[in-house]
């Protein structure tokens, strides 16, 4: 009776669950990039871009048609249901891959944003958010170039802009960290866009490209680069490429490397060096009362890249010269991006609250309610401390 | 009352085979006798001769004697005329002047001579005596012994046992050199009078083993028996279990490793296969090749035969979970391929993977039973018609067929036609059970064998061992294939008397001795 009984419950557990959504994958599309708008009427609309796998021809590579739908809706949970209204297949998003705002909708707010996708189980937290200038809409319609779709070419720039630092992507789980109000100081995400141009990269043999008719007219090219600040939950502005490194030294994410160039005119020549092992720190020297002054303090090592001109002479002192004027030109552009911060944005997303609170907490309580404020009126230095470790293969210059 | 007991008497009787009769020491009433009982048996043989003025009759299946040795160790010498007529008065002096065989018995005992008839052996009747001589002329009509046909080994010995026990046993005898390995006869069969050997080594073999099996052999009461396979039906622990509990192999040297480290081998007349008791699970994954090879290569073929069977046990079931319940968690080109490969299938998954696998099945089937000269022709129907105008014609994806050729090939590399055999039916209630629950269905049923696993045992060895219960240093001594000196122990869970096979002392080649030489 007893063994009975254990084999009865032993079964019924088998039954308890309730994994009977079975999906048969020709039923269903994978959504690999989700973009979300405000629509004329301030609703929210969504727009995905869908790979639905529709079988192979005869002795063909398989072939997947990538569909665009769009739908609005009262709420942006809403909108995606109502994508259904038009889709022949039921959209998955566990393959989501990319999410990209709109800037209308970034500017009016994306708080439910967050929530939607912190909140529902099928956005996974490795999806990258992006806010791009003009309409996610218009965006996820440009045509793919070299890839079979527009998300596999853009996680291509997108594992690519490490190496460039000057693109930039968050995930939603640091997105959502950021957004969490004990950190509402303002924080920055990635960016991106397309530009018309009729220099438009392809990759084409000869015989097909005597066929192109498009070839001097402008077509869409999507990019990654540049970032936007969002303060709260709004879209407060977007940064250059440029301003975007100063903000990744700032804050330590330069993975890879970065090259700098200064023209020097006085003497004559241009220098670019490859600056790696990128080591920020923001200490604060002085703090009493309200007067608190900070430090930024870059350490960087670099190898010389490229040299246009002459240079005069060439050993020791030539070095320590570029030297300097490399961690000049590095401190010139965090300055740019922390003048950005403290005069045209107002709010601290470059990051000095995160070292300020730990160093001194109970100013910090102090602070917290109006840090934006005082944030601005610190004087800020800049200590870059770069050394160049190599000159690269070629001991001398040409010219000399 | 009495009728019941009447009914279990006669029943009782009707269990043993022949009306026996008694030897007399008349010939005529004897031969009659004789006669009588090989009535209509027409490969039976009778030849009268007449030894020193004494009718004398010789009796033997003419098949399975050698009738040059009847000729000469028998005729020859029992028909000269100037045998002293004092020594054909007993059977003792016969036997021991006038035959020169290796092989000569005296008995009365009409059990013991029909016996030995059966088995191929002469029977010299004399008038006069009660007793009948027994000559072993026998002959091995059958396979000579020749390469193993199932268990191929690269560089293993090339010996397979045969269908005679007397060859095999042979086989086995010249390896082990040692009265410590004995060979217990038993005779089984009501009608086929089986000869089963039990061989172990004594001061190895844990007594109560030996003892288990041959009570288990006692046991059986039936009409014959045709194989081992036959045979370990009758004498297995569980009869329910898919798995096999004993090994079943046609090599010696395999039952040399396996008598060595404890273990009971079981043979039948008539069965190329030992049975060997009592077996494990990871003992389905070993093969005698392990020990001819280095130790580094038999542990990855260990590890690739388990990887092997969970590929044949759960890819199918695997394809069709996380395909229908899960693409979640497959990566995302993956998917996509996978995906517009099955897009235009008519069928759901499981349908689709049930109806490759049962394709495969059958085709694996008609290749075993197909005539040899034909056979190419299974191939060709059934890998490239099938194979390929299967996914041409968008019946069944691509993806399924690799499933199905990966899972069937995974099959095929673990070794042993049993294991294999029960391999191809377990994959079907985990395809079934990915199709209902998915991921969740697979790990409940697969917890679910893992119970049953854990709870059979093979002559009282859980099945699962060293895992379950747990032991180090079998693992390390079974399963890892070390180098010699931390393989000195034999498996603690087959309880051997003695529990040490090496000694680990000199196996280390010091530097003098190495360098010297």
């Amino acid at each position: 009776m007893k063994k009975y009984l254990v084999i009865i419950l032993c079964i019924s557990c088998i039954f308890l669950s309730s994994c009977w959504d079975s999906q048969e994958l020709s039923d269903i599309g994978l959504v690999v990039m989700t973009g979300f708008d405000l629509d004329d009427n301030g609703l929210d609309r969504v727009t995905v871009l869908s790979v639905q796998p529709f079988g192979q021809a005869q002795n063909q590579e398989n072939v997947a048609t990538t569909w665009i739908g769009t739908a609005s809706g009262e709420s942006a949970f809403e909108a995606l249901r109502n994508l259904r209204r038009t889709s022949t297949r039921s959209l998955i998003w566990r393959h989501n891959k990319i999410i990209l705002i709109g800037e209308k909708k970034a500017m009016s707010g994306i708080s439910n944003i967050t929530d939607l996708l912190t909140r529902n189980s099928e956005f996974r937290y490795d999806n990258v958010i992006f806010l791009t200038p003009g309409e996610a809409y218009e965006m996820m319609q440009v045509p793919a170039n070299l890839e079979k779709s527009l998300f596999r070419e853009l996680l291509g720039i997108i594992e690519g802009s490490v190496e460039w630092a000057k693109g930039f992507a968050l995930d939603v789980k640091d997105f959502s960290l950021n957004s969490l109000s004990s950190y509402q100081h303002g924080f920055v995400t990635g960016s991106m866009g397309f530009y018309y141009s009729n220099k438009t990269p392809f990759t084409i043999d000869y015989q097909e490209y005597l066929k192109l008719y498009w070839k001097d007219t402008d077509q869409p090219i999507a990019y990654v680069s540049g970032g936007s600040v969002i303060d709260k939950d709004r879209l407060i502005g977007w940064l250059s490429p440029t301003e975007l490194r100063g903000y990744l030294i700032l804050n330590n994410k330069i993975d890879k490397n970065f090259s700098i160039f200064k023209n020097i005119s006085n003497s004559g020549y241009k220098i670019t060096a490859d600056i790696t092992n990128v080591k920020t720190e923001i200490v604060f020297p002085h703090v009493s009362g309200e007067e608190i002054h900070a430090t930024v303090k870059v350490k960087a090592k670099g190898s010389l890249s490229e040299i246009q001109g002459e240079l005069t002479e060439y050993d020791e002192d030539i070095i320590e010269k570029i030297e300097s004027i490399l961690a000049g030109e590095i401190a010139s552009e965090l300055r740019s991006v922390i003048k950005r911060a403290q005069d045209d944005l107002r709010t601290d997303f470059t990051g000095f609250h995160k070292f300020f609170s730990v160093k001194y907490p109970e100013l910090w309580e102090k602070f917290k309610g109006n840090w934006c404020e005082v944030f601005c009126r610190i004087p800020i230095n800049i200590d870059v401390d770069l050394k160049i470790r190599h000159q690269g293969l070629m001991g001398r210059t040409f010219y000399n | 009352m009495q009728f019941i007991k009447h009914f279990f008497r006669k029943k009782s009787r009707e269990n043993k085979s022949d009306e026996l009769f008694k030897l007399s020491a008349s010939l005529e009433k004897n031969k009659l006798n004789i006669e009588k009982l090989f009535d209509k048996c027409d490969d039976f043989t009778k030849r009268d001769f007449t030894m020193k003025n004494r009718r004398a009759c010789l009796f033997y299946f003419d098949d399975m004697v050698s009738s040059e040795n009847i000729s000469r160790f028998i005729l020859d010498q029992l028909m000269e005329t100037d045998i002293d007529s004092g020594t054909v008065k007993n059977a003792e002096s016969i036997r021991n002047k006038l035959i020169p065989s290796h092989d000569v018995k005296i008995s009365g005992d009409t059990e013991e001579l029909l016996k030995a008839i059966y088995d191929g052996d002469c029977l010299i009747l004399v008038d006069g005596l009660d007793e009948a001589l027994i000559v072993n002329v026998r002959v091995s009509k059958g396979r000579i012994v020749g390469e193993p046909l199932i268990e191929v080994s690269a560089i293993g010995p090339q010996e397979g046992f045969v269908e005679d026990i007397h060859l095999n046993l042979a086989l086995l005898r010249k390896r082990i050199k040692t009265s410590k390995y004995k060979i217990e006869f038993t005779t089984k069969g009501r009608i086929t009078k089986n000869t089963f050997a039990i061989m172990y080594i004594e001061g190895i073999a844990k007594d109560k083993t030996v003892k288990e099996l041959k009570d288990r052999i006692d046991l059986i009461d039936t009409d014959g028996f045709i194989d081992s396979g036959h045979l370990r039906r009758f004498i297995s622990d569980n009869k329910l279990t898919i798995f096999p509990l004993e090994i079943i192999t046609e090599r010696p040297d395999r039952c040399v490793n396996h008598l060595l480290e404890g273990r009971v081998v079981v043979m039948i007349d008539g069965s190329a296969f030992a049975l060997i008791y009592p077996s494990v699970f990871i003992d389905l994954l070993k093969t005698a090749d392990e020990a001819y090879m280095s130790h580094y290569m038999a542990v990855f073929l260990i590890f690739l035969r388990l990887v092997a069977f969970l590929i044949s046990t759960f890819g199918a079931a695997l394809y069709i979970a996380l395909t229908v319940f899960n693409p979640g968690m497959i990566p995302t080109q993956l998917l996509i391929t996978i995906a517009s490969s099955r897009a235009g299938v008519p069928f759901p998954a499981f349908i689709e993977a049930f109806i490759m696998e049962f394709t495969f099945e059958i085709i694996r089937e008609a290749n075993i039973r197909i005539p040899k000269p034909i056979g190419p022709s299974i191939s060709i129907v059934g890998g490239l018609v099938i194979g390929q105008s299967v996914v041409q014609a968008g019946i069944v994806s691509q993806a399924m067929i690799i499933v199905v050729a990966l899972t069937a090939i995974s099959a095929f590399a673990v070794p042993g036609y049993t294991t294999n055999s029960a391999l191809r039916l377990i994959r079907f209630p985990f395809m079934v059970a990915a199709s209902f629950l998915g991921m969740y269905g697979i790990i409940s049923l697969f917890v679910v064998l893992l119970i049953h696993m854990a709870s059979i045992r093979s002559v009282g060895v859980p099945y699962l061992s060293p895992f379950a219960p747990i032991s180090l240093k079998d693992i390390q001594n079974t399963l890892l294939h070390g180098p010699p000196n931390t393989q000195t122990y034999r498996p603690s869970f087959l309880e051997p008397v003695n529990p040490v096979h090496t000694s680990a002392k000199n196996i280390r080649i010091t530097p003098e001795r190495g360098s010297k030489q």
